[in-house]
């Protein structure tokens, strides 16, 4: 049968065996999460840049544009040529280059709106464009953030997983295109099993709540 | 009595549009002046003019004093209590925390809103965010406070309450008061003097001495 059943899918995981697969989860865990950390300070950077410089503003619509339009595909070939196949920075940098988008848009959009909605309260207090920056507008910024980071997280768990399939780093992506090597097709069905359980965990029991927790901070 | 606010002449206009046509008016120290007009004449903006907040194209705006400004539209941040937002009014404009606290203790027992001080904005009612505006206004120790539409959604009888509340911080801090409003009656209560503005482009149409 081409498509395994999940019984025998179930007994691929447990032949896989535990500490491979937290081993694996960790490792695609980690590439999300730093590779996430690195696009969301370049993004809060850039914005932050823009909203106390007009010509830096210019700048960050363009890397905007310009970010959004390669494909995270000719990123993970670029990183490996330029790191090597074994290296550990390709699927964190592939996963940044594709949250720093979306992270950024989200900012881009959310400064413009507290802008708007603070700057008469900013003008009242006689604040200095700083203190609105770091009182009013950054803090405003966590709900969107919350929300743009939970589509930001879920794309780079899946992103890290392409990255990782290219490479020989580990992780889940590396065990799922192996399993397709060696034509053990239980092991495919089981550690894309892996990555859904992964991914709606994450998204459940970390990324909701947060976003919910936040959603009472917005305007 | 000392001459607080002083207007001569005074002319706004958005583009084209004139708002404010030669408005001349003088406030004494300690004064109630309450502003009424139609809805749109330009009574907002005559007090953003006051507040230094919107520029103006001609005339003079003399005024020998500090302002708190309370605008129509309550501006709170969401993610800090009412008492959160009322000190980082006062830290930004540098004033000491302790110096805040016994100003807001105060006012907040004048304006029965202590017992909400620890609620986020989203707790708490209409009426009571915007008396957290005003106490954001008054921790800053204003020589003028400028209120914006204050009674606007509030039913009656808080109302009459919220008006006993402007009069008693008036007479607390010797505050000059300057109330905007498109009803009579709501200002009728708290003002010394009325000043009637026309339709857009907003003229002094009459001034009413009440008190």
């Amino acid at each position: 049968m081409l498509i395994p059943s999940p019984t025998s899918t179930y007994e691929a995981i447990t032949r896989i065996g535990t500490d491979k697969i937290l081993n694996a989860v960790t490792t695609t865990l980690t590439n999300s999460l730093l590779g996430y950390l690195l696009g969301l300070i370049g993004s809060i950077a850039l914005v932050i840049g823009a909203y106390l410089n007009k010509h830096i503003e210019a700048l960050v619509n363009a890397t905007n544009t310009f970010a959004q339009s390669i494909s995270v595909l000719v990123w993970a070939i670029i990183f490996i040529m330029i790191f090597g196949v074994t290296s550990r920075k390709p699927p964190i940098l592939v996963v940044a280059a594709a949250t720093f988008p979306i992270l950024l848009s989200s900012l881009i959009g959310a400064v413009r709106s507290l802008d708007e909605k603070f700057s008469l309260l900013a003008k009242m207090l006689g604040a200095s464009k700083l203190q609105e920056l770091f009182y009013f507008i950054l803090p405003g910024t966590v709900s969107y953030l919350a929300a743009a980071s939970r589509a930001a997280i879920g794309i780079a768990l899946r992103i890290s997983v392409v990255a990782e399939a290219f490479g020989a780093s580990g992780g889940v992506g590396y065990w799922l295109v192996y399993s397709y090597d060696i034509g053990f097709k239980e092991g495919v069905f089981a550690w894309a099993s892996i990555l859904i359980i992964l991914m709606i965990a994450v998204d459940m029991l970390i990324l909701r709540p947060i976003e919910r927790w936040t959603m009472k901070w917005r305007l | 009595m000392e001459t607080i606010i002083r207007v001569r002449d005074l002319v706004k206009r958005y583009g084209e549009e004139l708002v404010l046509d030669h408005i001349t008016l003088e406030v004494r120290k300690g004064e109630s002046i309450g502003i009424v007009g139609p809805n749109g004449a330009g009574k907002s903006t005559f007090l953003r003019v006051l507040a230094g907040i919107e520029p103006y194209d001609s005339g003079t705006v003399e005024v020998n004093g500090s302002i708190g400004y309370v605008p129509q539209e309550t501006i709170l941040l969401p993610w800090r209590t009412l008492k959160g937002n009322i000190l980082l009014a006062a830290k930004i404009r540098g004033i000491e925390k302790r110096v805040a606290e016994r100003i807001l203790d105060e006012n907040a027992d004048i304006l029965a809103i202590s017992g909400y001080l620890d609620m986020y904005p989203s707790q708490v009612s209409g009426g009571t965010a915007r008396k957290a505006q005003i106490l954001m206004a008054l921790v800053l120790d204003p020589d003028i406070l400028l209120l914006d539409e204050p009674f606007t959604g509030l039913d009656m009888e808080t109302i009459e309450s919220f008006q006993a509340q402007i009069k008693m911080l008036k007479e607390a801090h010797n505050l000059t008061i300057i109330t905007v409003s498109h009803m009579m009656d709501e200002l009728m209560e708290i003002s010394d003097r009325l000043i009637m503005f026309t339709h857009k482009p907003a003229r002094i149409r009459r001034i009413l001495q009440v008190k």
